[in-house]
Protein backbone atom coordinates (compact mmCIF):
# COMPACT_ATOMS: atom_id res chain seq x y z
CA UNK A 1 0.00 0.00 0.00
CA UNK A 2 1.85 3.27 -1.20
CA UNK A 3 0.72 6.78 -1.29
CA UNK A 4 1.57 8.56 -5.04
CA UNK A 5 2.04 11.85 -5.81
CA UNK A 6 0.31 12.75 -9.32
CA UNK A 7 -0.61 15.39 -11.07
CA UNK A 8 -4.53 16.87 -11.38
CA UNK A 9 -6.33 16.27 -14.79
CA UNK A 10 -6.27 19.65 -16.12
CA UNK A 11 -10.33 19.74 -16.81
CA UNK A 12 -11.76 18.20 -13.59
CA UNK A 13 -13.40 20.87 -12.04
CA UNK A 14 -14.97 21.67 -15.14
CA UNK A 15 -16.02 17.97 -15.39
CA UNK A 16 -17.01 18.09 -11.64
CA UNK A 17 -19.97 21.31 -12.92
CA UNK A 18 -20.50 18.82 -15.77
CA UNK A 19 -21.84 16.09 -13.67
CA UNK A 20 -23.06 18.15 -10.63
CA UNK A 21 -20.55 17.27 -8.31
CA UNK A 22 -20.85 19.98 -6.34
CA UNK A 23 -19.21 19.65 -2.86
CA UNK A 24 -16.00 18.96 -4.22
CA UNK A 25 -14.18 21.70 -2.32
CA UNK A 26 -15.76 22.91 0.93
CA UNK A 27 -14.96 26.24 3.24
CA UNK A 28 -12.32 27.20 0.89
CA UNK A 29 -10.59 23.52 1.77
CA UNK A 30 -9.99 20.64 -0.81
CA UNK A 31 -12.55 17.91 -0.29
CA UNK A 32 -11.85 15.83 -3.52
CA UNK A 33 -8.01 15.79 -3.81
CA UNK A 34 -6.85 13.74 -6.88
CA UNK A 35 -2.94 15.32 -6.38
CA UNK A 36 -2.53 11.81 -4.92
CA UNK A 37 -3.60 8.65 -5.10
CA UNK A 38 -3.33 5.35 -2.88
CA UNK A 39 -2.44 2.00 -4.61
CA UNK A 40 -2.68 -1.82 -2.97
CA UNK A 41 -2.19 -5.08 -4.72
CA UNK A 42 -4.85 -7.21 -5.57
CA UNK A 43 -3.68 -9.52 -2.31
CA UNK A 44 -4.07 -6.08 -0.15
CA UNK A 45 -7.22 -5.81 -1.22
CA UNK A 46 -8.76 -9.15 -1.61
CA UNK A 47 -7.38 -10.83 1.92
CA UNK A 48 -6.46 -7.31 3.70
CA UNK A 49 -10.35 -5.83 2.88
CA UNK A 50 -12.92 -7.45 0.71
CA UNK A 51 -12.74 -11.21 2.95
CA UNK A 52 -13.09 -9.21 6.44
CA UNK A 53 -15.73 -6.90 5.31
CA UNK A 54 -17.71 -9.38 4.17
CA UNK A 55 -17.12 -11.60 7.22
CA UNK A 56 -17.45 -8.86 9.63
CA UNK A 57 -20.75 -7.75 7.95
CA UNK A 58 -22.54 -11.15 8.81
CA UNK A 59 -20.94 -10.94 12.37
CA UNK A 60 -22.82 -7.81 12.77
CA UNK A 61 -26.58 -9.71 11.58
CA UNK A 62 -25.80 -11.92 14.58
CA UNK A 63 -25.30 -8.87 16.72
CA UNK A 64 -28.77 -7.41 15.50
CA UNK A 65 -30.22 -11.05 16.15
CA UNK A 66 -29.19 -10.94 19.68
CA UNK A 67 -30.49 -7.15 20.18
CA UNK A 68 -33.62 -7.05 19.10
CA UNK A 69 -34.39 -10.49 20.91
CA UNK A 70 -33.27 -8.55 24.22
CA UNK A 71 -34.78 -5.45 26.28
CA UNK A 72 -31.50 -4.96 28.29
CA UNK A 73 -29.63 -4.82 24.97
CA UNK A 74 -32.07 -2.91 23.47
CA UNK A 75 -31.50 -0.45 26.08
CA UNK A 76 -27.69 -0.62 26.26
CA UNK A 77 -28.21 0.42 22.44
CA UNK A 78 -30.39 3.94 23.57
CA UNK A 79 -33.26 2.68 21.35
CA UNK A 80 -36.20 4.59 23.01
CA UNK A 81 -38.68 1.79 24.37
CA UNK A 82 -41.59 3.08 22.02
CA UNK A 83 -39.48 2.38 18.79
CA UNK A 84 -38.75 -1.59 20.21
CA UNK A 85 -41.61 -2.72 18.51
CA UNK A 86 -40.90 -0.96 15.48
CA UNK A 87 -37.28 -2.39 15.44
CA UNK A 88 -38.11 -5.87 16.19
CA UNK A 89 -40.56 -5.94 13.39
CA UNK A 90 -38.33 -4.81 10.57
CA UNK A 91 -36.08 -7.30 11.35
CA UNK A 92 -38.46 -10.13 11.89
CA UNK A 93 -39.90 -9.19 8.63
CA UNK A 94 -36.30 -9.29 6.75
CA UNK A 95 -37.06 -5.71 5.34
CA UNK A 96 -34.02 -6.06 2.99
CA UNK A 97 -31.29 -3.34 3.09
CA UNK A 98 -29.43 -1.35 0.67
CA UNK A 99 -25.81 -0.84 1.47
CA UNK A 100 -23.64 0.49 4.37
CA UNK A 101 -20.14 0.92 5.00
CA UNK A 102 -17.53 0.22 7.54
CA UNK A 103 -14.53 1.72 8.28
CA UNK A 104 -10.94 0.44 8.74
CA UNK A 105 -7.52 1.21 10.04
CA UNK A 106 -5.05 -0.67 7.54
CA UNK A 107 -1.38 -0.11 6.38
CA UNK A 108 -1.63 -2.77 4.03
CA UNK A 109 0.28 -5.55 6.46
CA UNK A 110 -0.99 -7.66 9.30
CA UNK A 111 -5.21 -6.67 9.87
CA UNK A 112 -7.23 -4.61 8.85
CA UNK A 113 -9.09 -2.91 12.14
CA UNK A 114 -12.86 -1.76 12.44
CA UNK A 115 -12.88 1.42 13.95
CA UNK A 116 -17.27 1.77 13.13
CA UNK A 117 -19.97 0.42 10.95
CA UNK A 118 -21.62 3.37 9.02
CA UNK A 119 -24.46 1.12 8.34
CA UNK A 120 -27.23 3.88 8.12
CA UNK A 121 -26.70 6.68 6.48
CA UNK A 122 -23.28 6.24 4.78
CA UNK A 123 -21.95 9.03 2.64
CA UNK A 124 -19.32 9.91 0.01
CA UNK A 125 -20.93 6.95 -2.09
CA UNK A 126 -21.25 9.55 -5.32
CA UNK A 127 -17.26 10.05 -4.91
CA UNK A 128 -16.30 6.71 -4.63
CA UNK A 129 -19.08 4.70 -6.94
CA UNK A 130 -19.06 7.24 -9.61
CA UNK A 131 -16.66 9.83 -9.32
CA UNK A 132 -13.02 7.79 -8.61
CA UNK A 133 -14.36 5.29 -11.27
CA UNK A 134 -14.08 8.19 -13.78
CA UNK A 135 -10.89 9.64 -12.40
CA UNK A 136 -9.18 5.93 -13.34
CA UNK A 137 -10.96 5.91 -17.22
CA UNK A 138 -9.52 9.20 -17.42
CA UNK A 139 -5.93 8.46 -16.36
CA UNK A 140 -6.14 5.16 -17.99
CA UNK A 141 -7.70 6.83 -21.40
CA UNK A 142 -4.69 9.57 -21.22
CA UNK A 143 -2.67 6.59 -20.83
CA UNK A 144 -1.24 8.30 -17.28
CA UNK A 145 -1.58 4.82 -15.76
CA UNK A 146 -1.15 1.33 -17.79
CA UNK A 147 -4.41 -0.37 -18.56
CA UNK A 148 -3.94 -3.14 -16.02
CA UNK A 149 -4.80 -0.74 -13.34
CA UNK A 150 -8.04 -1.16 -11.55
CA UNK A 151 -9.48 -0.23 -8.94
CA UNK A 152 -11.58 -1.74 -5.68
CA UNK A 153 -14.98 -0.24 -6.89
CA UNK A 154 -18.21 -2.00 -8.49
CA UNK A 155 -19.94 0.26 -6.09
CA UNK A 156 -22.43 1.82 -9.13
CA UNK A 157 -22.94 -1.52 -11.04
CA UNK A 158 -24.30 -3.62 -7.59
CA UNK A 159 -26.00 -0.55 -6.29
CA UNK A 160 -28.43 -0.67 -9.92
CA UNK A 161 -28.02 -4.49 -9.51
CA UNK A 162 -29.88 -4.13 -5.64
CA UNK A 163 -32.20 -1.55 -6.88
CA UNK A 164 -33.37 -4.03 -9.38
CA UNK A 165 -33.69 -6.54 -7.20
CA UNK A 166 -36.06 -4.08 -4.44
CA UNK A 167 -37.88 -3.67 -7.40
CA UNK A 168 -39.03 -6.12 -7.94
CA UNK A 169 -40.10 -6.51 -4.17
CA UNK A 170 -41.79 -3.43 -4.74
CA UNK A 171 -43.01 -3.37 -8.00
CA UNK A 172 -45.89 -0.94 -7.69
CA UNK A 173 -44.14 1.80 -5.14
CA UNK A 174 -42.86 4.85 -5.96
CA UNK A 175 -39.47 5.13 -3.65
CA UNK A 176 -39.39 8.27 -1.96
CA UNK A 177 -35.59 10.17 -1.59
CA UNK A 178 -35.29 12.34 1.37
CA UNK A 179 -32.15 14.23 3.28
CA UNK A 180 -32.31 17.34 5.43
CA UNK A 181 -31.88 21.11 4.04
CA UNK A 182 -29.16 22.96 3.41
CA UNK A 183 -26.94 20.19 2.98
CA UNK A 184 -25.75 20.23 -0.53
CA UNK A 185 -22.96 17.07 0.21
CA UNK A 186 -26.38 15.30 1.11
CA UNK A 187 -28.43 16.11 -1.42
CA UNK A 188 -25.86 15.05 -3.61
CA UNK A 189 -25.68 11.70 -2.67
CA UNK A 190 -29.43 11.42 -2.36
CA UNK A 191 -29.29 12.69 -6.26
CA UNK A 192 -26.86 9.81 -7.14
CA UNK A 193 -28.71 7.13 -5.51
CA UNK A 194 -31.87 8.28 -7.41
CA UNK A 195 -30.35 8.49 -10.47
CA UNK A 196 -28.89 4.49 -9.74
CA UNK A 197 -32.67 3.33 -8.54
CA UNK A 198 -33.99 5.03 -11.83
CA UNK A 199 -31.18 3.25 -13.92
CA UNK A 200 -32.86 0.24 -12.30
CA UNK A 201 -36.26 0.83 -13.12
CA UNK A 202 -37.68 2.39 -10.30
CA UNK A 203 -39.99 5.30 -10.51
CA UNK A 204 -38.83 7.96 -7.60
CA UNK A 205 -39.60 10.75 -6.56
CA UNK A 206 -37.56 12.95 -3.97
CA UNK A 207 -39.13 15.01 -0.84
CA UNK A 208 -37.23 17.24 1.78
CA UNK A 209 -37.20 15.44 5.48
CA UNK A 210 -38.45 18.62 6.95
CA UNK A 211 -41.00 19.19 4.10
CA UNK A 212 -42.67 15.46 4.96
CA UNK A 213 -46.57 15.86 6.36
CA UNK A 214 -49.10 13.40 7.43
CA UNK A 215 -52.90 12.91 6.72
CA UNK A 216 -55.51 12.01 9.26
CA UNK A 217 -54.81 8.15 8.88
CA UNK A 218 -50.75 9.27 9.77
CA UNK A 219 -49.48 8.15 6.24
CA UNK A 220 -46.76 10.44 5.58
CA UNK A 221 -47.05 12.31 1.88
CA UNK A 222 -44.70 14.90 0.12
CA UNK A 223 -45.29 18.06 -1.20
CA UNK A 224 -47.73 16.87 -3.97
CA UNK A 225 -49.57 15.20 -1.01
CA UNK A 226 -48.59 12.23 -2.59
CA UNK A 227 -48.92 9.38 -0.09
CA UNK A 228 -45.02 8.22 1.04
CA UNK A 229 -45.20 4.15 0.71
CA UNK A 230 -41.31 3.25 -0.11
CA UNK A 231 -38.70 6.05 1.62
CA UNK A 232 -35.01 6.07 1.10
CA UNK A 233 -33.79 8.66 4.06
CA UNK A 234 -30.43 10.04 4.51
CA UNK A 235 -31.64 11.07 8.22
CA UNK A 236 -30.34 8.72 10.93
CA UNK A 237 -32.96 6.49 12.71
CA UNK A 238 -31.78 8.13 16.34
CA UNK A 239 -32.96 11.39 14.66
CA UNK A 240 -36.09 10.09 13.22
CA UNK A 241 -37.00 8.71 16.95
CA UNK A 242 -36.96 11.39 18.60
CA UNK A 243 -38.57 13.98 16.18
CA UNK A 244 -42.64 14.74 16.72
CA UNK A 245 -43.56 11.92 13.96
CA UNK A 246 -41.08 9.53 15.60
CA UNK A 247 -43.81 8.33 17.72
CA UNK A 248 -46.03 7.71 14.41
CA UNK A 249 -43.56 5.55 13.18
CA UNK A 250 -45.14 1.54 12.42
CA UNK A 251 -48.58 2.81 11.78
CA UNK A 252 -47.85 3.15 7.93
CA UNK A 253 -47.28 0.69 5.37
CA UNK A 254 -43.71 1.85 4.45
CA UNK A 255 -41.21 -0.13 3.21
CA UNK A 256 -38.03 1.70 4.76
CA UNK A 257 -33.86 1.96 3.23
CA UNK A 258 -32.37 1.85 5.59
CA UNK A 259 -34.62 -0.37 7.66
CA UNK A 260 -35.41 0.19 10.98
CA UNK A 261 -32.79 -2.53 12.25
CA UNK A 262 -30.17 -0.64 10.74
CA UNK A 263 -30.42 1.52 13.90
CA UNK A 264 -28.77 -1.52 15.84
CA UNK A 265 -25.56 -1.13 13.63
CA UNK A 266 -24.94 2.36 13.03
CA UNK A 267 -24.72 2.30 16.57
CA UNK A 268 -21.50 2.25 18.62
CA UNK A 269 -22.62 0.22 21.37
CA UNK A 270 -22.46 -2.04 18.29
CA UNK A 271 -18.13 -2.41 18.56
CA UNK A 272 -18.48 -4.08 22.26
CA UNK A 273 -21.15 -6.06 21.38
CA UNK A 274 -19.19 -7.61 18.19
CA UNK A 275 -16.02 -7.98 20.65
CA UNK A 276 -18.23 -10.17 23.63
CA UNK A 277 -19.39 -12.35 20.76
CA UNK A 278 -16.16 -12.64 18.46
CA UNK A 279 -13.57 -11.65 21.82
CA UNK A 280 -10.03 -11.96 20.03
CA UNK A 281 -11.38 -11.54 16.42
CA UNK A 282 -7.85 -10.25 14.32
CA UNK A 283 -10.06 -7.57 12.58
CA UNK A 284 -12.15 -6.53 15.55
CA UNK A 285 -10.34 -3.87 18.46
CA UNK A 286 -11.14 -4.45 22.19
CA UNK A 287 -14.01 -2.27 23.03
CA UNK A 288 -16.11 -1.53 26.34
CA UNK A 289 -19.08 -0.48 27.55
CA UNK A 290 -18.97 1.90 30.48
CA UNK A 291 -19.50 -0.22 33.01
CA UNK A 292 -16.80 -2.88 31.76
CA UNK A 293 -14.08 -0.50 32.24
CA UNK A 294 -12.62 -3.03 34.89
CA UNK A 295 -11.99 -5.07 32.74
CA UNK A 296 -9.44 -3.31 30.46
CA UNK A 297 -6.10 -4.21 30.74
CA UNK A 298 -4.32 -1.40 33.13
CA UNK A 299 -1.67 0.02 30.18
CA UNK A 300 -4.32 -0.36 27.89
CA UNK A 301 -4.93 3.52 26.19
CA UNK A 302 -8.93 4.27 25.03
CA UNK A 303 -11.15 5.81 22.36
CA UNK A 304 -14.09 6.94 24.08
CA UNK A 305 -17.16 7.43 21.47
CA UNK A 306 -20.55 8.47 22.05
CA UNK A 307 -23.18 5.75 21.06
CA UNK A 308 -24.53 8.03 18.34
CA UNK A 309 -21.73 9.79 16.92
CA UNK A 310 -21.10 10.95 13.33
CA UNK A 311 -18.27 12.38 11.25
CA UNK A 312 -16.12 12.04 13.82
CA UNK A 313 -17.55 13.93 16.39
CA UNK A 314 -17.03 13.96 20.67
CA UNK A 315 -14.63 11.99 20.11
CA UNK A 316 -11.72 11.61 23.23
CA UNK A 317 -8.51 9.52 24.56
CA UNK A 318 -8.52 8.17 27.96
CA UNK A 319 -6.29 5.85 29.82
CA UNK A 320 -7.52 2.05 31.07
CA UNK A 321 -10.40 3.38 33.60
CA UNK A 322 -11.96 5.73 31.29
CA UNK A 323 -9.88 9.13 32.48
CA UNK A 324 -9.60 11.86 30.11
CA UNK A 325 -6.18 12.39 28.54
CA UNK A 326 -5.10 16.17 27.52
CA UNK A 327 -4.88 15.46 23.76
CA UNK A 328 -4.66 17.72 20.97
CA UNK A 329 -7.00 15.64 18.75
CA UNK A 330 -9.54 15.12 21.21
CA UNK A 331 -13.27 16.26 19.05
CA UNK A 332 -16.09 17.99 20.36
CA UNK A 333 -19.79 17.79 18.99
CA UNK A 334 -23.38 17.80 19.76
CA UNK A 335 -23.71 14.01 21.06
CA UNK A 336 -23.18 12.21 24.34
CA UNK A 337 -26.31 12.69 25.96
CA UNK A 338 -26.91 8.95 25.30
CA UNK A 339 -23.78 7.46 27.18
CA UNK A 340 -20.32 6.51 25.41
CA UNK A 341 -18.29 3.23 24.55
CA UNK A 342 -14.93 2.71 25.02
CA UNK A 343 -12.63 0.98 22.26
CA UNK A 344 -8.58 0.25 22.59
CA UNK A 345 -6.78 3.24 20.78
CA UNK A 346 -5.39 2.39 17.63
CA UNK A 347 -3.94 4.72 15.38
CA UNK A 348 -4.59 5.33 12.02
CA UNK A 349 -1.34 4.83 9.58
CA UNK A 350 0.41 7.92 8.56
CA UNK A 351 1.28 8.24 4.91
CA UNK A 352 3.57 11.65 4.06
CA UNK A 353 2.12 13.11 7.23
CA UNK A 354 -1.37 12.21 6.60
CA UNK A 355 -4.02 9.93 8.67
CA UNK A 356 -5.29 7.75 6.60
CA UNK A 357 -8.88 5.51 6.74
CA UNK A 358 -10.16 3.23 4.65
CA UNK A 359 -13.87 3.11 3.79
CA UNK A 360 -15.02 -0.60 2.47
CA UNK A 361 -18.74 -0.73 0.78
CA UNK A 362 -20.96 -3.07 1.34
CA UNK A 363 -24.16 -3.09 -1.01
CA UNK A 364 -26.56 -5.50 0.64
CA UNK A 365 -24.06 -7.93 2.06
CA UNK A 366 -21.49 -8.34 -0.92
CA UNK A 367 -18.22 -6.02 -0.22
CA UNK A 368 -18.39 -3.51 -3.29
CA UNK A 369 -15.23 -1.02 -2.77
CA UNK A 370 -13.53 1.10 -1.15
CA UNK A 371 -13.33 5.24 -0.21
CA UNK A 372 -10.21 6.60 0.81
CA UNK A 373 -10.08 9.98 3.57
CA UNK A 374 -7.06 11.73 4.61
CA UNK A 375 -6.89 13.93 7.84
CA UNK A 376 -4.43 15.98 9.15
CA UNK A 377 -5.66 14.89 12.90
CA UNK A 378 -5.76 10.79 14.31
CA UNK A 379 -9.22 11.44 14.15
CA UNK A 380 -10.83 11.82 10.85
CA UNK A 381 -13.91 14.31 10.57
CA UNK A 382 -16.07 15.64 7.83
CA UNK A 383 -13.87 17.96 6.55
CA UNK A 384 -11.31 14.78 5.90
CA UNK A 385 -9.95 14.71 2.56
CA UNK A 386 -11.35 12.15 -0.83
CA UNK A 387 -8.59 10.08 -2.12
CA UNK A 388 -8.94 8.39 -4.96
CA UNK A 389 -6.95 4.58 -5.43
CA UNK A 390 -5.55 1.94 -7.30
CA UNK A 391 -5.13 -1.76 -7.41
CA UNK A 392 -1.74 -2.15 -9.98
CA UNK B 1 -11.60 -6.69 -12.71
CA UNK B 2 -12.52 -5.51 -9.38
CA UNK B 3 -14.50 -2.41 -10.80
CA UNK B 4 -17.79 -1.92 -12.93
CA UNK B 5 -16.60 -2.43 -16.14
CA UNK B 6 -19.20 0.43 -18.26
CA UNK B 7 -21.30 2.93 -16.66
CA UNK B 8 -24.10 4.74 -18.29
CA UNK B 9 -22.94 8.43 -17.73
CA UNK B 10 -25.95 10.05 -19.14
CA UNK B 11 -27.97 9.95 -17.15
CA UNK B 12 -24.92 11.53 -14.74
CA UNK B 13 -24.51 14.20 -16.39
CA UNK B 14 -27.04 17.11 -14.54
CA UNK B 15 -26.51 20.14 -16.31
CA UNK B 16 -28.59 18.44 -19.49
CA UNK B 17 -30.93 17.57 -17.38
CA UNK B 18 -34.64 19.17 -18.24
CA UNK B 19 -37.34 19.54 -15.72
CA UNK B 20 -41.33 19.67 -16.39
CA UNK B 21 -42.76 22.72 -14.45
CA UNK B 22 -45.67 21.56 -12.86
CA UNK B 23 -48.95 23.90 -13.28
CA UNK B 24 -50.77 23.78 -9.61
CA UNK B 25 -53.27 21.59 -9.78
CA UNK B 26 -52.02 19.50 -12.65
CA UNK B 27 -48.35 18.11 -14.03
CA UNK B 28 -49.67 18.65 -17.95
CA UNK B 29 -46.81 16.02 -19.29
CA UNK B 30 -47.82 16.04 -23.02
CA UNK B 31 -44.92 15.46 -25.50
CA UNK B 32 -42.49 14.52 -22.86
CA UNK B 33 -41.78 11.14 -23.89
CA UNK B 34 -37.92 10.99 -22.98
CA UNK B 35 -37.26 9.07 -24.98
CA UNK B 36 -38.37 5.67 -23.46
CA UNK B 37 -39.96 2.94 -24.48
CA UNK B 38 -43.19 3.31 -26.44
CA UNK B 39 -46.03 1.08 -25.81
CA UNK B 40 -49.40 0.28 -27.29
CA UNK B 41 -52.80 0.81 -25.66
CA UNK B 42 -56.49 1.49 -26.41
CA UNK B 43 -58.90 4.24 -24.85
CA UNK B 44 -61.94 2.30 -24.21
CA UNK B 45 -65.38 3.75 -22.56
CA UNK B 46 -66.60 0.76 -21.02
CA UNK B 47 -66.17 -3.02 -20.96
CA UNK B 48 -68.39 -3.62 -23.87
CA UNK B 49 -66.63 -1.18 -25.93
CA UNK B 50 -63.54 -2.73 -24.98
CA UNK B 51 -64.38 -6.19 -25.75
CA UNK B 52 -65.40 -5.28 -28.98
CA UNK B 53 -62.53 -2.38 -29.77
CA UNK B 54 -59.61 -5.01 -28.53
CA UNK B 55 -58.74 -8.31 -29.11
CA UNK B 56 -59.17 -8.54 -25.08
CA UNK B 57 -62.26 -11.03 -24.24
CA UNK B 58 -64.87 -9.67 -21.54
CA UNK B 59 -63.08 -11.26 -18.84
CA UNK B 60 -60.11 -9.68 -19.45
CA UNK B 61 -61.54 -6.15 -20.03
CA UNK B 62 -63.70 -6.64 -16.65
CA UNK B 63 -60.83 -7.40 -14.79
CA UNK B 64 -59.01 -3.91 -16.59
CA UNK B 65 -62.07 -1.88 -15.73
CA UNK B 66 -62.57 -2.59 -11.99
CA UNK B 67 -58.24 -2.23 -12.09
CA UNK B 68 -58.80 1.27 -13.29
CA UNK B 69 -61.71 2.17 -10.94
CA UNK B 70 -59.51 0.67 -7.88
CA UNK B 71 -56.32 2.79 -9.04
CA UNK B 72 -58.86 5.94 -9.80
CA UNK B 73 -59.71 5.81 -5.89
CA UNK B 74 -56.73 6.82 -4.45
CA UNK B 75 -54.57 8.71 -7.70
CA UNK B 76 -57.64 10.90 -9.54
CA UNK B 77 -56.91 14.20 -9.73
CA UNK B 78 -58.27 16.07 -6.54
CA UNK B 79 -59.59 19.59 -6.12
CA UNK B 80 -60.81 21.11 -2.98
CA UNK B 81 -63.49 23.20 -4.86
CA UNK B 82 -65.74 22.26 -7.44
CA UNK B 83 -65.80 24.92 -9.88
CA UNK B 84 -61.58 24.02 -10.08
CA UNK B 85 -62.39 20.79 -11.17
CA UNK B 86 -65.34 21.60 -13.58
CA UNK B 87 -62.94 24.45 -14.81
CA UNK B 88 -60.70 21.36 -15.81
CA UNK B 89 -62.58 18.12 -16.19
CA UNK B 90 -66.22 19.14 -16.84
CA UNK B 91 -68.57 16.43 -15.01
CA UNK B 92 -67.13 15.91 -11.06
CA UNK B 93 -68.22 13.96 -8.07
CA UNK B 94 -67.34 14.89 -4.26
CA UNK B 95 -65.77 12.13 -3.02
CA UNK B 96 -64.53 12.22 0.62
CA UNK B 97 -64.62 16.04 1.41
CA UNK B 98 -62.56 16.38 -2.35
CA UNK B 99 -64.07 17.14 -5.87
CA UNK B 100 -62.47 14.42 -8.66
CA UNK B 101 -63.58 14.42 -12.20
CA UNK B 102 -65.82 10.90 -13.62
CA UNK B 103 -63.44 8.74 -14.76
CA UNK B 104 -63.94 8.90 -19.12
CA UNK B 105 -63.24 5.46 -19.95
CA UNK B 106 -59.81 3.46 -19.23
CA UNK B 107 -56.43 2.49 -21.04
CA UNK B 108 -55.52 -0.79 -21.37
CA UNK B 109 -52.03 -2.07 -23.34
CA UNK B 110 -51.56 -5.18 -24.60
CA UNK B 111 -54.26 -4.93 -26.97
CA UNK B 112 -52.24 -6.80 -30.00
CA UNK B 113 -53.03 -10.42 -29.48
CA UNK B 114 -50.72 -12.50 -30.47
CA UNK B 115 -50.32 -15.84 -29.90
CA UNK B 116 -46.82 -15.78 -29.18
CA UNK B 117 -46.98 -13.00 -26.19
CA UNK B 118 -50.47 -14.41 -25.06
CA UNK B 119 -48.49 -16.81 -22.62
CA UNK B 120 -46.59 -14.61 -20.89
CA UNK B 121 -48.61 -11.13 -21.50
CA UNK B 122 -50.73 -9.46 -18.80
CA UNK B 123 -53.25 -6.63 -19.25
CA UNK B 124 -52.56 -3.23 -17.99
CA UNK B 125 -54.97 -0.38 -17.42
CA UNK B 126 -55.33 3.03 -16.14
CA UNK B 127 -58.00 5.41 -15.46
CA UNK B 128 -58.56 8.49 -17.82
CA UNK B 129 -60.07 11.45 -18.10
CA UNK B 130 -61.74 14.01 -20.42
CA UNK B 131 -59.96 17.03 -19.98
CA UNK B 132 -62.11 20.19 -20.73
CA UNK B 133 -59.74 22.91 -19.57
CA UNK B 134 -58.64 25.95 -21.81
CA UNK B 135 -55.43 25.55 -23.90
CA UNK B 136 -54.04 22.71 -26.51
CA UNK B 137 -55.31 19.60 -23.88
CA UNK B 138 -58.63 20.63 -24.36
CA UNK B 139 -61.08 17.53 -25.27
CA UNK B 140 -57.69 15.53 -25.12
CA UNK B 141 -57.89 11.76 -23.15
CA UNK B 142 -55.65 12.29 -19.73
CA UNK B 143 -54.21 10.29 -17.37
CA UNK B 144 -53.90 10.70 -13.02
CA UNK B 145 -50.99 12.51 -13.48
CA UNK B 146 -51.89 14.76 -15.90
CA UNK B 147 -50.08 12.79 -18.93
CA UNK B 148 -51.88 13.22 -22.38
CA UNK B 149 -52.85 10.23 -24.12
CA UNK B 150 -54.00 12.16 -27.62
CA UNK B 151 -57.62 13.20 -28.77
CA UNK B 152 -60.55 10.46 -28.61
CA UNK B 153 -61.33 8.47 -31.69
CA UNK B 154 -58.10 6.70 -32.49
CA UNK B 155 -58.05 2.96 -32.17
CA UNK B 156 -55.21 2.83 -30.27
CA UNK B 157 -52.31 5.13 -29.43
CA UNK B 158 -48.38 4.97 -28.24
CA UNK B 159 -47.39 5.95 -25.11
CA UNK B 160 -44.46 5.58 -23.25
CA UNK B 161 -44.03 2.75 -20.59
CA UNK B 162 -43.43 5.26 -17.76
CA UNK B 163 -46.91 6.91 -18.06
CA UNK B 164 -48.32 3.34 -18.05
CA UNK B 165 -46.51 2.76 -14.49
CA UNK B 166 -49.05 2.89 -11.32
CA UNK B 167 -49.08 6.29 -9.81
CA UNK B 168 -48.35 7.04 -5.96
CA UNK B 169 -51.92 7.87 -4.15
CA UNK B 170 -52.67 11.38 -3.47
CA UNK B 171 -54.08 12.13 0.14
CA UNK B 172 -54.68 15.30 2.18
CA UNK B 173 -52.54 16.65 4.62
CA UNK B 174 -53.08 17.81 7.90
CA UNK B 175 -49.64 18.76 8.99
CA UNK B 176 -45.97 18.95 7.89
CA UNK B 177 -42.43 19.81 9.77
CA UNK B 178 -42.40 16.90 12.10
CA UNK B 179 -39.66 14.86 10.34
CA UNK B 180 -35.90 17.79 11.30
CA UNK B 181 -36.00 19.10 14.52
CA UNK B 182 -33.39 16.86 15.97
CA UNK B 183 -30.69 17.21 13.44
CA UNK B 184 -31.48 21.30 13.54
CA UNK B 185 -31.30 21.59 17.26
CA UNK B 186 -27.42 19.60 16.66
CA UNK B 187 -26.44 21.82 13.67
CA UNK B 188 -26.12 24.54 16.23
CA UNK B 189 -22.46 22.81 17.23
CA UNK B 190 -19.99 23.10 14.63
CA UNK B 191 -17.27 20.60 14.30
CA UNK B 192 -14.18 21.08 15.75
CA UNK B 193 -11.91 22.25 12.48
CA UNK B 194 -15.01 24.00 10.43
CA UNK B 195 -16.18 27.03 11.98
CA UNK B 196 -19.91 26.12 11.43
CA UNK B 197 -21.57 23.31 10.41
CA UNK B 198 -23.93 24.78 7.47
CA UNK B 199 -24.04 25.09 3.72
CA UNK B 200 -22.21 21.84 2.86
CA UNK B 201 -22.05 19.20 5.14
CA UNK B 202 -24.72 16.90 6.35
CA UNK B 203 -26.32 14.09 8.76
CA UNK B 204 -24.60 10.80 6.98
CA UNK B 205 -21.02 9.83 8.24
Amino acid sequence: MLRVPCDERKNWEAMAQEFGFKFHTMYGEKYWDESAYYQFSLAQIEQGIEAPTADIHQMCLAVVEQVVNSDELLTRFAIPKAQWAFVRKSWQDGDPSLYSRLDFAYNGEGFAKLYENNADTPTSIYETGFWQWMWLENKVDSKLLGRHADQFNSVQEKLVNRFKELHALNPQRYLHFACSKNTEEDRGTVQYLEDCAKAAGVQTKFVYIEDIGIDKDKQFADLDNNVITWMFKLYPWEFMFEDAYGALLGQQNIRWLEPPWKSILSNKALLPMLWKLFPDHPNLLPSFFEDELHLVPDDMLLVKKPIFSREGANISFTDARGNALDDKDNSDGPYGEEGFIYQQKYSLPVFDGNHTLIGSWLIDDQAAGISMREDNYAITQDMSRYLPHVIY
Amino acid sequence: MKRSSILDLSALRKRTRIFVLAPISLAVMAGCSGGGQNEQVAFVTSVDNCASSTKLSVIECQAAYEEAVKEAESTAPRYQYQRDCQAEFGNCENRGGFFVPFMAGYIVSNIVSDSMERKHRFTNSHPSYMYRGPGQFRNKIMTSDGFVVGSPGQSSYRVPRDALKPKPAVTRTISRGGFGATASAKSNWGSSRATSRSSSRGWGG
